[in-house]
């Protein structure tokens, strides 16, 4: 029936069911920009619009109840191309990252200002109240809206809204709109359900009720005779290849011990069968007709169920070396049980699967034990951290096609190229048979460097030549797509009475879940990015990962470095109440500083000997002495409630700029025919920045105006190889190729200039805007460009580089908080949070701003607030919004500020390191030193609850179980003490 | 799978319509609940209220008249409603949720921790019901408490203001309080956006130094929100005791049961902070305690 409203001031009469959601009908009416982050649940707010002036999440309201309404959506907002006065404010405050939820949030600030023209900062919480943003803090929108409000007065209105630097260049260093930013604040068509065609067939899973299960018998007929089944896949069909979803450079510290479709379920949610249909309520129904039966086996679900004697064995599969296969392997692969499956693993990981060991590593300088001999005081603590999910509001997605005779995959993807390499070795074609292509991603924060979903979709393509879209629901991100290790880290430290430390131990045990992707090197990053933190002489670490039966663990920003330096920082703050030591003098003292050689890092290599590292810059010591300045260190706050106390907190944190001797990143440049320029850059853009930083390159080098200089990344078939982003590479890695492109190409242009001008390119040099200059005169690039492409030229400039090191860039941190804790309640308030990083020069600085607090405010979501929780069997309790409980607005601290703490690095490009992963470093060890302040106990495992507290201060009783039936993949209780 | 939308003009249609579809209709008001997938009844008939004139907040002579089809957001603008209700409005969800949750639907979910409930209770607010054999009230306690132990699928089938035994939520009648009655409110959440785990109103008069007519109505621990009838009693003519003892009195007086999102006996505790600070609250706010004015007052009534 026809529906009647008016969309975007006209109106219109849809064809559409009273039943029908508004957003699926505002999609199919071509408004993509109301997207679907939590598949109706009603709790992420990226698909509202404005309804009579209202902001409502469309996934709640039905065609019926909106006949005769006004819809608005992001599409009204600008005028044909030339963006609002809040567009443009969110883009220079910096408040765009990955942009799926940027329409909604720009519809929250419309509706706020049209009903409160001068908005309060409570104002812009309340109006934004509904709203998941995981990218970006939401603490710039306030500095937009303000921002906005002054253009709406005034359209020519600047305020510069982050600080600037490197007075000596032109574009990096300055906030500069994103180049992708316009486009996205439109809404533009971007991410990879954009790009689906008209008859594309959905892809549905079927995935397992058990925990631990063999499929014994598994019968599709009934779901295959359904009118608009396409194809059905299970381990009866699927390619008997065992690979790895992890996308690390190969060969792969990871196992490969993963089918596409195998005869074991390893995890409630695991794949038992993919149904492609024509429609997704075809393929739904399907799922059901599929009959499996099950051999249940017992599980594991926590380190200590995994290690102990005779557990379930979760890979029980012959095992297979690529190389450095031990001499009794044969004897090792007797008990194995093929149904699991062969692991195959590129070099020796000591692992031992029959035992649920999926890589163990150790390692150190010095001799601890002569350390702790030194001693005045020892200390031994262990801590713990749950099991926490990214949610990047656009799940995990894919769409692929055949394109003649080849395979294109769109993809939401950290990792193109890893992709490109695993899908077509399990498809057994040659990589110049795929393309992959990476849209917009809807954010990625490490989940997405994993292949979660994209080999099923390509091998259904692959067979049946149709289009196929498949995109997880909010429950299958939570189940069934990749979060952080739970670990246990047991962290033992000596030192001299007057705080000098002697010896530091740390024992790291994670749990891997039912596949090893990243199990070597996530607990081993626990170590290698907290470690050298600390000056000491005699080190040692020890690192186990286990197979265990809950949800996949996989990458996650920060990597093991969070678990690691809640464990190590919180320890050292331990260790200085022990000693009676103020803990920032303790920090003082034994911190790592500039031009000291980090010997540790030999011996902290991904799967192979590392090198020790000399360290260039370090930004440390200026921040922790503007943050003690800024928080008040050492002046006691107090609350006027009498249930709450006031406590203050700090850490200090690095992390690395990718990986020397193992990542890689190319770029190339054309010049075109006017003198402008197509920078083609390998680099992955996830919503950083990190197009606009390639693009900065090359203006700031070739000294052209960055509107110059177009930009097409991360397209396999289009730009050169790059490993992808993940381990904090992108500025480092992408930024450097892309400036060693635009040097080369500068190169070049100065050896034509200097034909033209008839000068030695010693006396050329580039001017802005586009000019060379010598000493008798000058010529465009624009005539350059001419010349070479004519007749008579040596063809047009092309520059093609590639950026490796061997040099390691440690961006610092330290993190300053004061928390209010109700002594009652148990509840925990961030009050303040002051994150000050040394990123070495910010090349976007309003970017790395929104980095620092997106990063701090998803760790403040996961110290207090966010844990996966299982029942016996396996399953979670919990896999939804509402009861997960990712920060939104009202929940960032009411004083919350990032400080750039700039340093000019010898390595980076223009000094630049890296900013993203860094942030997530401070906010478990900083706010539990702050609880402890307030209120004398030591908070060893995170999430901190309400209930933890209450229980470590005593005023519930300490059952050491949390409630009963409820488990937790890192540990199986409740630690924690008074003192 | 929902295969008739309807849209009756007026409250007996819309009753009559329910009666003639039966239990696999569900009123449809805002929609926040029933269009939601955590919605675990799957209707083959809405009933929509759009049409029924049903969204006015009144101000009457002796109190206020809030239509059920009145929104989250308007309760909370309402600047003339009692504070108590305008505030626990505040914490329903979060802005894009208020905005289009009604009182009705509110009501009608029946949430064990419903955030309106417990003020609405404090406030002696009554709920008007039409159903075929005309318009009948009852007070929200009653009514809450009558609601959990409905048979069928659940609270949650008779969201957005549908109950199926007793009719159709229409209004909300609060009656003007007595200028002397005091209030307190509390609510206990994880996160800002968060549903309460538990939350609590008290409404209370002042003799002299004596509690009279204390109402506690709490949330989170039982199938609805509760009026813990029995601390009520231990209440009334006392002197305010110490926080400590009613803590540990509503903690004795309710059975919260442990899930994900706390263990029982962090909810029982939390149950008797939130209620005893309430009460506090509540005694500090009732004025009149010296000539006793405000008790005589409201036993009038």
């Amino acid at each position: 029936m026809a529906i009647v409203f008016k969309l975007n001031g006209a109106e219109r009469a849809v064809d559409a069911q009273p039943a029908e959601r508004l957003r699926d009908v505002l999609q199919r009416e071509g408004i993509l920009s109301a997207r679907n982050g939590c598949d109706n649940e009603g709790t992420c707010g990226a698909c509202a619009v404005l309804v009579d002036g209202k902001l409502l999440n469309t996934c709640l309201l039905l065609m019926g109840q909106i006949a005769g309404k006004e819809i608005r959506t992001v599409e009204s907002m600008a005028r044909h191309r030339q963006l609002s006065a809040l567009q443009s404010s969110f883009l220079d405050a910096g408040i765009v990252q990955c942009g799926y939820c940027t329409p909604a949030m720009l519809l929250a600030m419309q509706g706020l200002l049209e009903r409160a023209p001068a908005p309060t900062r409570d104002d812009v919480k309340d109006a934004l109240s509904g709203t998941i943003c995981r990218c970006t803090g939401y603490e710039q929108v306030h500095g937009a809206v303000d921002l906005a409000r002054k253009r709406l007065a005034d359209p020519d209105h600047q305020t510069k809204l982050s600080p600037e630097f490197r007075e000596d260049l032109d574009v990096v260093g300055k906030a500069v709109r994103k180049v992708d930013g316009p486009h996205l604040a439109r809404g533009g068509a971007a991410f990879v359900e954009d790009r689906v065609r008209p008859g594309t067939c959905h892809l549905k899973l079927l995935k397992s009720p058990h925990a631990h299960a063999y499929i014994t018998r598994i019968d599709t007929s009934r779901a295959e005779a359904l009118p608009g089944v396409v194809f059905v896949l299970t381990c009866e069909n699927a390619p008997d290849v065992a690979y790895g979803s992890a996308g690390q450079g190969f060969p792969e510290p990871s196992p490969y011990d993963i089918r596409m479709f195998g005869r074991k379920v390893r995890h409630v949610g695991d794949r038992v069968a993919a149904v492609v249909a024509e429609t997704l309520e075809i393929a739904e129904e399907a799922l059901g007709l599929i009959d499996v039966e099950y051999e249940i086996l017992p599980h594991v679900l926590t380190i200590e169920e995994a290690a102990a004697e005779g557990a379930p064995v979760v890979q029980n599969g012959p095992v297979e070396y690529v190389a450095g296969a031990p001499a009794d392997l044969e004897r090792y692969n007797a008990g194995a049980d093929p149904r699991d499956g062969a692991i195959l693993y590129q070099f020796p990981i000591h692992a031992d699967p029959r035992r649920n060991l999926a890589a163990a590593v150790h390692g150190g300088i010095g001799d601890v034990e002569q350390g702790f001999a030194q001693a005045d005081v020892i200390l031994e603590r262990e801590y713990s951290g749950g099991h926490v999910q990214s949610t990047p509001v656009e799940p995990h997605v894919v769409y692929t096609r055949m394109e003649g005779d080849r395979l294109v995959i769109h993809g939401s993807t950290q990792v193109p190229w890893h992709l490109r390499r695993i899908i077509a070795r399990i498809l057994g074609v040659p990589e110049n048979r795929v393309r992959v292509i990476k849209e917009r991603t809807g954010g990625a924060f490490g989940a997405k460097q994993d292949m979660v979903l994209e080999e099923v979709a390509a091998y259904c393509t692959w067979v049946t030549g149709r289009d196929i879209l498949f995109r997880y629901t909010r429950e299958e991100e939570f189940i069934a797509s990749r979060t952080r290790h739970p670990m246990t880290i047991k962290v033992k430290l000596g030192a001299k009475r007057d705080g000098t430390l002697t010896a530091v131990q740390m024992d790291a045990r994670a749990n891997t879940g039912p596949y090893g992707g990243h199990c070597l090197t996530v607990p081993m990053n626990a170590c290698s990015k907290a470690l050298p933190l600390f000056l000491c002489e005699n080190v040692r670490f020890d690192v186990k990962s286990y197979y265990s039966n809950i949800a996949p663990t996989g990458a996650y920003q920060g990597y093991g470095a969070p678990k690691g330096s809640f464990a190590l920082q919180l320890a050292a703050a331990e260790l200085a109440a022990e000693l009676g030591m103020d803990h920032l003098e303790f920090l003082e003292k034994n911190r790592v500083r500039e031009g000291v050689v980090l010997e540790i890092l030999r011996c902290l290599g991904e799967g192979r000997e590392g090198t020790p590292q000399r360290i260039a810059t370090c930004g440390l010591g200026p921040a922790l002495e503007q943050g003690a300045a800024m928080i008040h260190w050492g002046e006691v706050a107090t609350s006027d409630d009498p249930d709450v106390r006031i406590g203050k907190g700090v850490a200090i944190i690095q992390q690395g700029s990718g990986l020397p001797g193992l990542d890689s990143a190319n770029a190339s440049i054309a010049m075109f025919g006017d003198g402008t320029f197509m920078l083609l850059s390998g680099g992955t853009d996830l919503g950083t920045g990190l197009d606009t930083v390639a693009v900065k390159m090359v203006s700031e080098t070739l000294r052209v105006p960055m509107e110059n200089i177009s930009i097409t990344a991360a397209d396999t078939d289009v730009t050169p190889f790059d490993v992808g982003a993940y381990a904090s590479s992108g500025t480092f890695f992408s930024g450097g190729a892309a400036l060693n492109a635009a040097k080369e190409m500068r190169r070049m242009i100065l050896e034509v200039a200097s034909e033209l001008l008839s000068e030695p390119t010693d006396n050329l040099e580039l001017v802005f805007p586009g000019k060379v200059a010598g000493k008798g005169g000058s010529v465009t690039l624009d005539r350059i460009a001419r010349h070479t492409q004519s007749g008579t030229g040596r063809g047009q400039l092309i520059a093609t580089a590639h950026f490796i090191t061997d040099k390691g860039s440690f961006p610092y941190g330290a993190h300053f908080c004061q928390v209010a804790v109700n002594i009652k309640t148990g509840k925990v308030t961030v009050q303040k949070y002051y994150a000050l990083q040394d990123c070495g020069t910010p090349i976007n600085p309003e970017l790395a701003l929104g980095q620092i607090y997106g990063g701090v405010l998803k760790t403040i979501g996961h110290s207090l607030y966010e844990e996966m929780v299982y029942d016996e069997n396996g399953r979670v309790l919990n896999p939804n919004f509402a009861d997960y409980k990712v920060p939104m607005i009202g929940d960032a601290p009411e004083d919350f500020r990032a400080i750039l703490i700039p340093s000019d690095d010898p390595y980076g490009p223009f000094g630049g390191k890296s900013i993203s992963e860094i942030s997530c470093n401070g906010a478990a060890p900083a706010l539990a030193s702050a609880i402890h302040d307030a209120v004398g106990v030591w908070i060893r495992t995170w999430p901190f609850t309400p209930e933890k507290i209450l229980r470590a201060l005593g005023t519930l009783p300490d059952d050491g179980a949390l409630q009963a039936g409820l488990r937790s993949g890192g540990t199986a209780g409740v630690k924690a003490e008074a003192g | 799978m929902v295969r008739g939308f309807h849209t009756p003009g007026s409250v007996d249609e819309a009753v009559r319509l329910k009666r003639e579809l039966g239990p696999s209709a569900v009123f449809l008001a805002g929609g926040t609940r029933v269009n939601s997938s955590e919605f675990a009844f799957s209707p083959d008939h809405l009933i929509s209220l759009a049409g029924l004139g049903l969204d006015s907040v009144e101000e009457t002579a002796d109190g206020f008249v809030l239509g059920a089809c009145a929104t989250v957001q308007q309760i909370l603008e309402a600047a003339a409603l009692p504070w108590p209700l305008r505030r626990a409005a505040s914490q329903v969800g979060n802005r894009n949720i208020r905005q289009a949750a009604t009182l009705g639907g509110h009501l009608g979910a029946n949430d064990p921790c419903a955030d309106l409930v417990p003020a609405l209770i404090a406030l002696d607010a009554r709920i008007v019901l039409a159903t075929e054999h005309g318009a009948f009230e009852s007070t929200v306690a009653d009514h809450v408490a009558a609601c959990a132990v409905l048979p069928g699928p659940g609270p949650l089938a008779a969201a957005d203001g549908q109950d199926a035994a007793t009719g159709l939520i229409t209004a909300v009648r609060i009656p003007r309080p007595h200028p002397c009655r005091g209030f307190g409110l509390e609510a206990f959440t994880r996160t800002a956006s968060d549903r309460s785990i538990v939350n609590a109103a008290v409404s209370l008069s002042r003799v002299g130094e004596r509690l009279q007519r204390p109402i506690v109505a709490i949330g989170g621990v039982g199938s609805s929100v509760l009026r813990l009838g029995q601390v009520e009693k231990i209440l009334a003519g006392e002197a305010l005791p110490s926080l400590g003892v009613i803590e540990d009195l509503v903690s004795a007086h309710v059975s919260p049961v442990s899930d994900v999102r706390g263990s029982a006996a962090f909810k029982r505790h939390v149950a008797g902070h939130m209620v005893a600070r309430a009460v506090v609250v509540a005694w500090q706010g009732a004025a009149g305690g010296v000539n006793g004015a405000g008790d005589s007052h409201e036993e009038g009534r």
